[in-house]
Formats: structure tokens, C-alpha cells, sequence
């Protein structure tokens, strides 16, 4: 039995209208139609057609309706031409992540959600709040992703291919989704995953989580979390230098510009020594990049550690994309950056500094032992 | 005296640019580049002076052209009004033409007229008789680090004596409060530590 929000959503992640659908799949438009309404259910030499045109295996159409990310509570961030093309391909990539994720928690006991939902205070008073909640105090943040982890976010890599979006988070039944572009700096990285958390503590369902002003605020919010006043204040001298911003911003871990917007923010930089700073440092390429960088992205250690466990127990991450009915790929695409990635050949390796080219999986998936209805896998069961 | 700690300022960031592969001196040859530069627009910008190469020292002066300002690296009585500061690198004829020219002893040796043609927008040439009569002021700084903190002792003067090279008497001097700059306070412990998120089977 075909499910046609399966199709419809493939065809998103894939980035296809459905005219493009029909001229890879040979599929006329109308019959595609049909297929993702539900009017009428491919045959399965049909269905093998579309599993091709899509690059996803056959099974994968046949498992029950998926939940997808609801797209009226998703914070983007992303550069503003970013088309809603791309925009549905990275949230249908997300909805597939939500499915591993769910059948990750099924085996495993995974943190609880402990994010709260202010929305009223402004950035500065919710990033201290969450602070104190979480017992920061006023020291320099540690990794974000296993902060966040530790806090009940379940956060993923951004399709590498997508470099576009920088990230996005999203709230589904009470549960925090994080989506990261793991191709940037690590300090990049760092006040992405802040800026995200951001939204998902100001911007809940109940709260506009889009638009100029909800960007002001998470910057706002990662700008107070990463490097809250009093710390920045103890540290850091009035009318720093670039060479001192340089130096400073390894204490929070941020960016240069980061520092230096933080620094004017809370005047310790005068409107002329912040353009200054800004021209300065533009000069020496820290808008676009980060020269000295902190070096290796932080990466997520939940989804490390499940499939470090379930390597123990004889599980190979390309059985659980079978299992989930995803091509190997498409699973490496979620993890890519935040874990281990499985290469050609059938070994394995971290990807500290993430490239594009290690992404590619050569290894051909394996074909879904079953289809995903069931989704307790055996090692898991009594 | 907010635009002359501004001027500081700009220097203090240029000499920071140069690193250790640089030519020996790069930094305090891009500080005094900036203090030139910044002196320049910050009043051509907000005090409609003109841009003044007057012999061969690098100035700014004023809309009727009675007074000039550059600037000068003094030594360590800089900014102290009981000490007597000097110039720190000897300097050339020019300054001395200057200095006669501040004390009205005439300075029709000085050739300005060179750069009518090369003044450019924003910049003038004097004649004569405005050479004569110009006041040049110079802002002095003398620049002491400890640690990771810069002070720059600084006075706007005015020479009235030139010996040898050196500024031997002043005919006012404006003590100005040093501008100090901090430095960063180092993270003292190791950071924020490792947090072990338990990922057990259930």
C-alpha cells in the first residue's frame, strides 16, 4: 500500500515540482497528481519508476503517513531570497529527521525536554533566565550541541547541499527540533545553535517565529547567551582592539564580529570604534570566514553515542536507514557534521571539518528488511 | 580633545596591525600614518580645516589659515605639565621654520608655494605672508605598555624653540589626560567543562 503524503514528500526533499517529477520519472502529471492526492495508488513497476526519479527506496512510499514538521511554527534561518523550494526541501529533510529520531527514542532513553517557553521577557532577560534554569551562571557556554542535547533538544545536520539555510528549529509535540548547516565555522556554529534555541524559548507555537524582528531577537538572545554582560564586562576592556577581540573571542567561543557587535552592544565599543573594528575586521576576512577559528565544529554526542551502541549490538547505521525505508545517503545527509559518517568502502570516520565530498555514500543501500510499520527493531525487542 | 584621543586612538589600532613579519618599525610607522590620517578628516570633517603639507611637515589647518596642527612623538615628561617633554627622533629643518614662524621670526624660506598644484580638494597652499603668520600646534604622544595595557601621555603644544633637532622650549603647552586602554582579563580556569549526556538502551 502506497502513502501519498510519502510521495509528496519525497518529491520535496528532492527539491522537484511535479513537472520535473514527471520528466525524470516518465510519469505523466497527471497521473503524479492522482498519486500524491491519493485518487489513484501506483502500480509497482510505476512505483519503482518514482522510487528511482526520487533516490529514495521503494519502501520508503509504503511505510504509514508521516508527520511533517509544521510549517507555520518554523524559525529559518536563512538568507532571505532562499526560495520556498529549498525552504520544503530542508523541512522535509527535517520531518525525516523527526522519523529517525522517534525511532531512535523507541530504543533508547534520550533526554528529557527541559526548555522552557517564555516569550514575554526580551532577549537579554531570556537568555539569563535560561542561564539560571540551566545553571550556567555567568560562564562562558560549553559545547551547544551537547548543551542542548542534554536539555531534551534532539538537533541534526542541514542537508550539506542546502548551504543557503543556516539552520532552523522547530517545536512538534512539545519536543525541540534543531537543524544546523554544519558546513560553517565552528564559532558560526555555535551562536547558530544559540540563535535557534532562541527562537524556541521566545518564538513557541504561540509567538510570530519569522520575520526581521524574531531574527533581532534570537541574534539578540545568542549574543546574550554565548557572552552574557557580566562576563563580558570582567573580560573585556573598553575600546578594545581588534587584536583583543581577536584574542577575547576565544573565551565565549565566538566569532570576531560576533564579539565586536556584543562589545558595542553593551558600549564598550563607541559607535566609531565599532565601525572601525567592523571595517578592520572586514579587511582581514572575518565577515565571510573566520581566519583564527576554534578549530573542530562541536558535534552531537547523542546520535554518537546511539550509534556507537548500536554498533555494539551488531547494528550498522545503513540497517537503520533500511529500516526507516532511507537510502544510506539520506541518513548520512541528517548526521552529516554531528557524527559518524559512513564512507565508501564500509568504514567509518568522524568529520571534524566537514567538506562536501564526505558526504557521498558509494555503498548501496540496503534493501529495507521490512517495511517501516514496525518500527522496534529486533536487538530492541523483549 | 575627544577628536585628538580619537586621533590616538586610530594610531594605537594601526600600530596593532603590523605583526612580527613586518619590517622592524612597521608599527610605529602605520601609528603615525593613522595620527596623520585621523588628525586630517576628523578635522576636515567636522571643523572645515583643509589638509596643509607645509614644507615637508604633514598638517591640517584651519579655514583663514592661522593655524596648523601635526603631530609629534614626544618622550616621557609627554602630558606631565611640571616635566619639560622633547620630540622624541630628532626632526628636520621644517619643524624648525615652523617654530620661527610661531614666535613671528618670518618663514619665507618655507616652500609652500611647491604644492600649489598638488593640494588637491581639501587641501590648501599658503603664500607667503600666511606662512609667516601661522601658528603650528602639535599633538605629542609618548606611548608606554605594561602587560596588555597601552597608556599614551599626550599634549597639544605649541614649539617656541628649536635646537639641533629638538624642541628646546614651548610656547604653550595643554597638558592632556593620557588616554589609558585595558587590557583583556584571561580566562583563569580551564573553561566550561565536559557535560556526559546519558544514552542508555532502554
Amino acid at each position: 500500500m502506497v502513502t501519498p503524503s510519502r510521495i509528496a514528500l519525497a518529491r520535496k526533499r528532492r527539491g522537484m515540482t511535479l513537472a520535473q517529477l514527471s520528466d525524470r520519472s516518465s510519469i505523466s502529471l497527471q497521473s503524479l497528481s492522482n498519486y500524491e492526492t491519493g485518487r489513484t495508488a501506483p502500480r509497482s513497476a510505476t512505483l519503482n519508476k518514482l522510487a528511482s526519479a526520487l533516490d529514495f527506496p521503494a519502501a520508503f512510499f509504503q511505510g504509514p503517513p508521516l508527520e511533517e514538521l509544521p510549517a507555520d511554527g518554523i524559525s529559518w534561518r536563512a538568507r532571505s531570497k532562499t526560495s520556498p523550494r529549498v525552504l520544503d526541501a530542508a523541512r522535509a529533510a527535517g520531518t525525516l529527521g523527526a522519523t529517525l529520531y522517534t525511532w531512535i527514542a523507541e530504543s533508547f532513553r534520550l533526554p528529557a525536554v527541559d526548555v522552557p517557553s517564555l516569550g514575554r521577557p526580551d532577549p537579554e532577560t531570556a537568555a539569563a533566565m535560561v542561564r539560571t534554569r540551566w545553571e550556567l551562571g555567568e560562564a562562558p557556554a560549553p559545547n551547544m550541541v551537547h548543551l542542548l542535547e542534554a536539555h531534551g533538544v534532539r538537533v541534526f545536520s542541514l542537508d550539506p547541499d542546502h548551504a543557503e539555510v543556516d539552520a532552523f528549529a522547530v517545536w512538534r509535540e512539545g519536543v525541540p527540533f534543531v537543524f544546523l548547516n554544519t558546513l560553517k565555522s565552528a564559532e558560526r556554529g555555535r551562536f547558530d545553535a544559540a540563535h535557534e534555541l532562541g527562537h524556541l524559548v521566545m518564538h513557541g507555537s504561540e509567538h510570530a517565529c519569522s520575520g526581521p524582528e524574531a531574527e533581532r531577537q534570537a541574534n539578540a538572545f545568542a549574543s546574550a547567551f554565548l557572552m552574557p554582560r557580566a562576563s563580558v564586562l570582567g573580560h573585556m576592556p573598553s575600546g578594545a582592539h581588534v587584536d583583543q577581540i581577536i584574542r577575547g573571542k576565544r573565551i565565549w567561543k565566538v566569532s570576531a564580529m560576533a564579539l565586536t557587535y556584543r562589545l558595542h552592544d553593551l558600549s564598550l565599543l563607541t559607535d566609531w570604534q565599532y565601525r572601525s573594528t567592523c571595517a578592520e575586521l572586514s579587511r582581514l576576512g572575518y565577515r565571510s570566514a573566520e581566519p583564527e577559528s576554534m578549530g573542530e565544529r562541536e558535534t552531537s554526542q547523542v546520535l554518537t553515542k546511539v550509534f556507537a551502541a548500536l554498533r555494539t549490538k551488531g547494528v550498522k547505521p545503513s540497517a537503520v536507514a533500511a529500516e526507516l525505508g532511507l537510502t544510506s545517503e539520506e541518513m548520512n545527509r541528517l548526521l552529516f557534521g554531528l557524527t559518524l559518517t559512513t564512507v565508501a568502502g564500509g568504514g567509518q570516520q568522524t568529520a571534524p571539518t566537514p567538506t562536501r565530498h564526505l558526504s557521498a555514500v558509494s555503498s548501496p543501500p540496503s534493501v529495507a528488511a521490512r517495511p517501516p510499520s514496525n518500527p522496534v527493531p529486533a536487538f530492541a525487542r523483549p | 580633545m575627544e577628536y585628538l584621543h580619537d586621533v590616538l586612538r586610530a594610531g594605537e589600532a594601526a600600530r596593532r596591525t603590523a605583526v612580527p613579519n613586518d619590517p622592524t618599525g612597521t608599527g610605529g610607522r602605520r601609528a603615525y600614518e593613522a595620527h596623520v590620517r585621523t588628525l586630517r578628516e576628523l578635522h576636515i570633517e567636522r571643523e572645515g580645516w583643509a589638509r596643509l603639507v607645509h614644507g615637508r611637515l604633514e598638517l591640517v589647518c584651519n579655514a583663514d589659515r592661522s593655524m596648523a596642527m601635526g603631530v609629534m612623538v614626544g618622550d616621557a615628561a609627554t602630558g606631565q605639565a611640571s616635566l619639560f617633554p622633547k620630540n622624541g627622533r630628532r626632526r628636520g629643518a621644517a619643524t624648525g621654520q615652523v617654530t620661527q614662524a610661531n614666535e613671528g621670526e618670518g618663514a619665507a624660506q618655507v616652500q609652500t608655494a611647491l604644492f600649489v598644484a598638488g593640494a588637491g580638494p581639501r587641501g590648501v597652499s599658503l603664500s607667503e605672508e600666511e606662512a609667516a603668520a601661522l601658528k603650528t600646534w602639535f599633538l605629542l604622544s609618548y606611548r608606554t605598555k605594561v602587560g596588555d595595557a597601552v597608556r599614551v601621555g599626550c599634549e597639544l603644544s605649541r614649539p617656541k624653540r628649536f635646537v639641533d633637532g629638538f624642541v628646546v622650549e614651548w610656547g604653550r603647552r595643554i597638558p592632556l589626560p593620557a588616554l589609558t586602554m585595558d587590557g583583556i582579563e584571561p580566562l583563569n580556569d580551564d573553561g566550561p567543562g565536559e557535560i556526559d549526556i546519558p544514552v542508555d538502551f532502554r
